[in-house]
């Protein structure tokens, strides 16, 4: 077997050591003692009654830190992460923030923590991703055996018939919540990543105790709620509880219950909803048809009417011009004893100038015609 | 993606059925809307018809087993 080197071996550690969820955002109690200073920095050994812990306040966090509490025999509670030193073959606990040991820690951690997150921005509106419309599958992550992975199931299958659910048994409280939670977002976000489709995650659990729902305030919690790519309803306890995880996820649900509710469309009433369109459009196209056979109709009508009245004026037109011809006709003026003259050619000759002594003219009658011959011409005066 | 589809087809059958009854759409445009019309909501059907619900607990695998 191939040796490893030292420094493999120090690396190795150091990553283990860096990878660890749970040794990161730690709240560590203990008693302040070896403190001494080289620079910027301060250094310190965190101990209780069976064990020390080396510690250190970086120059760069100095001023984030009350120092007035910092001193030997001083009892506080650090909050910070383990740093591994890979070169000395050594880790410390890296502090930034520091407060007196007692009551209401729980509280200044929680304020702490989400003071923290939100001056690095990651409750801004910008990050919220929209929860999906139309999910195919919904991720819980939650204790498989709490009330709240039931009652997620019952809203979600009571409403909907379509979209899958899976469900990532989850430690929800004690020690190692936190890892649980932090393990299963980023499981159920590497299989959607590997083709795997979730549309939303539930991060939750039902209602218990402020130290149930710790596991919920916790830094580590939030931050993979917040780097998840799957969008995250969070569902922690009942409607007045707040944890941290509710202002970093895309939506907070004020219960599970809520959550799933969210979470999913109503599958019937979209069927419903397709079924009423469709005899909407069914019916509108009907009365369309209607109202355009109707229009084409009396269209139609116009149209002959229309047709009808031309004819029938044409008929008026031509019956009065008979009239007028009729009334002119000259065998009228004829018949009262009138004659018309008109040469060989049959031109009329209305006057006596046109008349030559000796010609012959034609002498039309009502019954017939004659020749005369002019003898004299006799012009009125 | 079926989302998306889903999604998009839904809101082509409301567009159709609100477009399809104004007084200003004209009877080419409202056979064209009612046919597109009926596919889309074919389509959402089927959709919602041939879905099966599954409901699983996700068993950790080694690989997939915590650090």
């Amino acid at each position: 077997m191939k040796p490893v080197t030292v420094t493999q071996v120090n690396e190795y550690i150091a990553k283990k050591l860096r990878d660890d969820y749970n040794l990161r955002g730690l709240a560590v109690e203990g008693e302040i003692s070896g403190l001494s200073r080289g620079g910027q920095h301060w250094y310190l050994t965190l101990k209780d009654s069976g064990s020390m812990l080396k510690c250190a306040i970086w120059g760069s966090n100095v001023h984030r830190i009350d120092m007035t509490i910092v001193e030997n025999g001083k009892k506080v509670i650090v909050v910070g992460d383990i740093s591994p030193y890979a070169r000395g073959g050594s880790y410390s606990f890296s502090i930034t923030h520091v407060e007196a040991a007692g009551e209401g820690a729980l509280m200044a951690e929680f304020n702490r923590i989400r003071k923290k997150l939100e001056s690095e921005g990651l409750f801004d509106n910008k990050w919220k991703k929209p929860i999906p419309e139309f999910p195919l599958r919904i991720g819980v992550v939650t204790s498989d055996t709490g009330a709240a992975v039931e009652d997620i199931k019952k809203i979600i299958t009571g409403k909907n018939d379509f979209t899958d659910i899976i469900i990532f048994p989850t430690q929800v409280q004690g020690i190692g919540a936190p890892a649980s939670i932090i393990s299963n977002i980023e499981l159920a976000n590497r299989l959607a990543a590997g083709g795997f489709r979730i549309d939303t995650l539930i991060v939750g659990r039902g209602g218990g105790s402020a130290e149930d729902l710790a596991a919920f305030n916790d830094e580590g919690v939030a931050r993979a709620i917040f780097a998840s790519d799957i969008p995250v309803i969070s569902a922690v306890g009942h409607e007045s509880d707040f944890s941290i995880s509710d202002f970093v996820a895309d939506v907070r649900a004020e219960t599970p219950t809520a959550a799933a509710d969210m979470a999913v469309m109503n599958t019937y009433e979209l069927k419903e909803e397709i079924t009423e369109l469709r005899s909407l459009l069914m019916r509108v196209m009907k009365q369309k048809i209607d109202t355009e056979r109707t229009l084409l109709s009396s269209r139609t009508d116009l149209l002959y009417s229309n047709m009808k009245n031309k004819v029938s004026e044409a008929r008026n037109s031509v019956d009065k011009a008979m009239i007028i011809i009729r009334e002119n006709d000259p065998r009228n003026i004829f018949s009262k004893g009138y004659a018309a003259v008109t040469s060989e050619d049959g031109t009329i000759i209305p006057d006596t100038s046109m008349i030559q002594p000796g010609n012959e003219y034609n002498i039309r009658m009502r019954d017939g015609s004659f020749i005369a011959k002019a003898v004299e011409v006799r012009k009125d005066q | 993606m079926a989302e998306k589809t889903f999604t998009e087809a839904l809101k082509n059958l409301q567009n159709a059925a609100s477009e399809i009854g104004r007084q200003a759409t004209t009877l080419e445009e409202s056979l064209k809307l009612f046919e597109a019309g009926m596919k889309e909501a074919e389509f959402c059907k089927d959709i919602l018809d041939k879905a099966e619900q599954h409901i699983t607990v996700y068993e950790r695998g080694e690989e997939d087993a915590q650090p």
